[in-house]
C-alpha cells in the first residue's frame, strides 16, 4: 500500500517515514572486521558438524568404505571392527605361553643359544 | 525493497544456506555480508548498546549456521527467521536487565526503548515522527516498523503478526492516519502553518 497521507501542514507521512528509516539506518552501527571475524569463525567451527559436511567428507573418502560399513553404516561398522580386533587380539593372546616371547636381553641371548644348539643337533643328526 | 526483489533475495539465501550445509565456506561469507548488518541494526534499535547488539547478532548468526543443515527452503526465509531470533534474544537480555523480577515471570517489554528512534533521527521532522511512532499502539507500531525499517512485504508482516494481509493494510493505514494527526497537532502547537 502506497497511499499518500499528509498532515494539515502538508507533511507527506510516507516520505517522512522513509526519511526517518534512512537516518536510523545511517546512524546504526555496521559490522566491523572483529564482528565479521567472530561470525565467520563460528561458521567455520559449525560447518564440520553439519550433516551435509559429514556426507561430503564420507563421499570424498569414497573407496575407504568397508564391507561392515556398507552393511551396518559407519558407526556400527566402526564398533564391529573394534570388536573384531579385540577378539583377534584375545585369540592370539591365548595361543601364546608365558616365555614364548623374549622380554629381556638375557632372554634373547638364551633364545639364540637354544636355537644355535638345535641347529647343531640337527646337523649332527 | 520490492516484493519481487525480496522473494528473489530469500531464494538466494536458501541456496546459500544449502551450500553452507554442504561445506562451502564461501557461502557463509556471502550470507554474513547479506544478513549480519540487518541483524546488528535490529539488535541495536532494541538494546541501544553496541557491544550487546554485536553479541546478539553473533549469537543469532551462530544459530543460523547450526540450523543450516535442517533448513527447509520455502518454509521460512532466512531474513525473517533471523529477525525473530534477534528479537527473542534481545527480549531475553532486556528481561535480564531487571533483576528484581524473575526472568520467567517478567512480561515481554512492549517497547524496549521508545526513545531510541528519536535519538537516532538526524532532522527535527524525523525526531518528531519518531516521537509520534513511540505513542502508536503496539501492533500498529510493529507493522509500521517491519514495513518501513525492515522492508518486509505485507504478507510477511501478516505471517509475523499472525493476521491477514488485509488486517496488515488496515494496521498500516491506521498507523499512518494517527501519525499524520499527531504530526499536525505538534506542528500547530509549535506555531507552524
Amino acid at each position: 500500500m502506497t497511499e499518500k497521507m499528509e498532515g494539515r501542514g502538508g507533511l507527506d507521512i510516507e516520505a517522512a517515514l522513509d526519511a526517518l528509516a534512512e537516518e536510523v539506518r545511517d546512524a546504526s552501527p555496521r559490522p566491523g572486521p572483529d564482528l565479521m571475524a567472530r561470525v565467520l569463525a563460528d561458521a567455520a567451527a559449525t560447518a564440520p558438524v553439519a550433516a551435509g559436511s559429514v556426507a561430503a567428507v564420507s563421499q570424498a573418502q569414497g573407496g575407504g568404505v568397508g564391507i561392515l560399513d556398507m552393511l551396518f553404516g559407519w558407526t556400527s561398522g566402526a564398533v564391529a571392527a573394534m570388536a573384531l580386533s579385540l577378539a583377534l587380539g584375545i585369540g592370539i593372546g591365548m595361543e601364546l605361553e608365558p616365555g614364548d616371547l623374549p622380554l629381556t636381553e638375557a632372554d634373547l641371548v638364551e633364545e639364540y643359544a637354544a636355537a644355535g644348539g638345535n641347529l647343531l643337533n640337527d646337523d649332527f643328526l | 525493497m520490492s516484493t519481487a526483489l525480496h522473494e528473489e533475495s530469500a531464494d538466494e539465501d536458501a541456496i546459500l544456506l544449502a551450500r553452507f550445509a554442504s561445506g562451502d565456506q564461501s557461502a557463509a561469507r556471502i550470507l554474513t555480508d547479506r544478513l549480519l548488518p540487518g541483524a546488528l541494526r535490529q539488535a541495536y534499535r532494541m538494546l541501544s548498546d553496541q557491544a550487546e547488539a554485536e553479541d546478539v547478532a553473533q549469537d543469532a548468526m551462530l544459530r543460523l549456521w547450526k540450523q543450516a543443515e535442517n533448513w527447509r527452503a520455502g518454509e521460512a526465509k532466512a531474513s525473517t527467521w533471523l529477525y525473530r531470533v534477534v528479537h527473542n534474544l534481545c527480549i531475553d537480555r532486556i528481561r535480564r536487565r531487571r533483576p528484581q523480577v524473575p526472568v520467567e515471570d517478567a512480561p515481554e517489554p512492549v517497547d524496549p526503548d521508545p526513545g531510541v528512534l528519536e535519538r537516532m533521527a538526524q532532522s527535527e521532522t524525523s525526531a518528531s515522527i519518531a516521537r509520534a511512532i513511540a505513542t502508536l499502539p503496539e501492533r500498529q507500531r510493529q507493522a509500521l516498523m517491519l514495513r518501513h525499517f525492515e522492508g518486509w512485504s505485507n504478507p510477511e508482516i501478516g505471517e509475523e503478526l499472525g493476521c491477514s494481509v488485509e488486517a496488515v493494510e488496515s494496521l498500516l493505514a491506521r498507523a499512518r492516519r494517527q501519525l499524520a494527526k499527531l504530526m499536525t497537532e505538534e506542528r500547530e502547537a509549535l506555531g507552524h502553518d
